[in-house]
């Protein structure tokens, strides 16, 4: 008995917000030169009363239409999101409830951003090799577009909105998840990808509002994200190289029994610097970044449906995946695709 | 990474005509120069040289020159 990787959907917003658009809105930005070094082409946002759990609504839905699993199978929600409806309750309740999905099952909310995919497989994994549930609906979405100021450049430019759902029985085909994991925080990191206004530390008020520019012309208040680019790039330069190679020694396995390697999609810029740096042979190492942009917990998920659709996972497939960001929290672990 | 293989790498990140830096010249007046030069910039010297440039070393850079004296060895 071990946790299956069964199957995959993704779900996105109608509203395209694309690099041509960015470019008439905001001609001083230069987004095409910042888009050639992104690889972002398009990103999908949230119409002003659709929330994250409306993605994910949209996202289990289209799990349940494709006929892989039912309802009533169901007996643990998790829900990974930054953007919950309401501070409580929480939104996985909410979603029990409008999903109609069974009474007799555990549900929450966790809080990650772009680790978050890994930390859920690892939960989904514990809850059924303990015997504590046996189907699991493990949903990612999040709408940043909403924290964003519409004149920062250095976030508009690279975050977009979606949501995903993972089905995740104890047998059948599909990517075995038996780990190993390995996991990292670092809180020291946590002011330079913030949203620092609108709970309790520092609740709204008209001086969290305060327009600010800074030094490259962005505005922003503390009600918005604030993302300290360089800071980000300089975290992951740290920790990607060591978490590879420790989940690699961990699992006691080298590049030639890795068949591909997903990474938390950031933007083609950072993913090409690591992949280069960490020696990632280029026919094993996926890229997706190109219609949906940083999607935070989503984009781990979106690229791994990406590479199954594009014929990339076969039977016998090993896939390394890591995640790493907001918080700072990272992440990986190595699923074994089997025919049964 | 010599002085002038330093600059010619600065001039392809910041997407000006070569030899239109100086080793004396002000960041702060150039135009180019953003937080997205900054990350392309510690990508490439990371590459070149193996050296990881700290974020708050280089905002305190006024020239050229003291951003490359980051890139060399201690």
């Amino acid at each position: 008995m071990t946790a299956i990787l069964r199957a995959i959907e993704c779900a996105f917003p109608e509203d395209v917000l694309s690099t041509e658009k960015l470019s008439q809105e905001y001609p001083a930005w230069e987004v095409e030169k910042i888009d050639r070094n992104t690889g972002i082409r398009e990103r999908r946002i949230a119409a002003p009363d659709q929330c994250a759990s409306d993605l994910a609504v949209a996202a289990a839905e289209k799990l349940f239409a494709s006929g892989v699993c039912r309802r009533e199978e169901i007996d643990f929600l998790l829900f990974c999101t930054q953007t919950p409806d309401y501070f409580l309750p929480p939104t996985a309740c909410l979603l029990q409830h409008r999903l109609g999905l069974p009474r007799n099952m555990g549900s929450f909310d966790f809080n990650l951003g772009s680790s978050g995919y890994i930390y859920g497989l690892g939960l989904a994994q514990a809850l059924i090799d303990t015997g504590q549930a046996s189907n699991v609906l493990f949903l990612t979405a999040d709408t940043y577009s909403k924290l964003l100021h519409p004149r920062d450049r250095s976030v508009r430019t690279i975050f977009g909105d979606g949501a995903t759902a993972t089905w995740i029985p104890r047998e059948g085909p599909g990517g075995s998840i038996q780990g190993p994991y390995v996991y990292g925080t670092d809180g020291e990191g946590g002011p330079n990808l913030i949203v620092a206004a609108g709970a309790f530390r520092t609740p709204h008020s008209a001086e969290t509002s305060v327009e600010t520019t800074d030094e490259s012309g962005n505005i922003r208040s503390a009600d918005h994200l604030y993302m300290s680019g360089m800071e980000i790039f300089a975290f992951t330069m740290r920790v990607v190289p060591r978490l590879v190679r420790d989940i690699m020694e961990k699992a006691a396995l080298g590049w030639d029994d890795i068949d591909l390697v997903i990474f938390h999609q950031a933007n083609r810029q950072m993913l090409e610097h690591l992949r280069r740096s960490i020696r990632i042979p280029e026919a094993k190492f996926h890229i997706c970044v190109e219609q949906h942009g940083n999607t935070v917990s989503c984009t781990i998920p979106i690229a791994l449906d990406d590479a199954m659709r594009k014929g990339r996972i076969r039977d016998g497939s090993r896939v390394m995946l890591a995640g790493f960001g907001v918080g700072y929290s990272w992440g990986a672990t190595i699923l074994r695709w089997q025919a049964a | 990474m010599s002085r002038e293989e330093f600059i010619l790498a600065f001039e392809q990140v910041l997407e000006v005509p070569g030899g239109s830096l100086q080793e004396g010249s002000k960041l702060e007046d150039l135009e180019h120069w953003d937080s997205v030069a900054m990350v392309t910039l510690m990508s490439v010297v990371e590459e070149r040289c193996g050296v990881q440039l700290s974020p708050r070393k280089i905002a305190g850079c006024q020239t050229v020159h003291d951003l490359y004296q980051l890139t060399q060895p201690a």
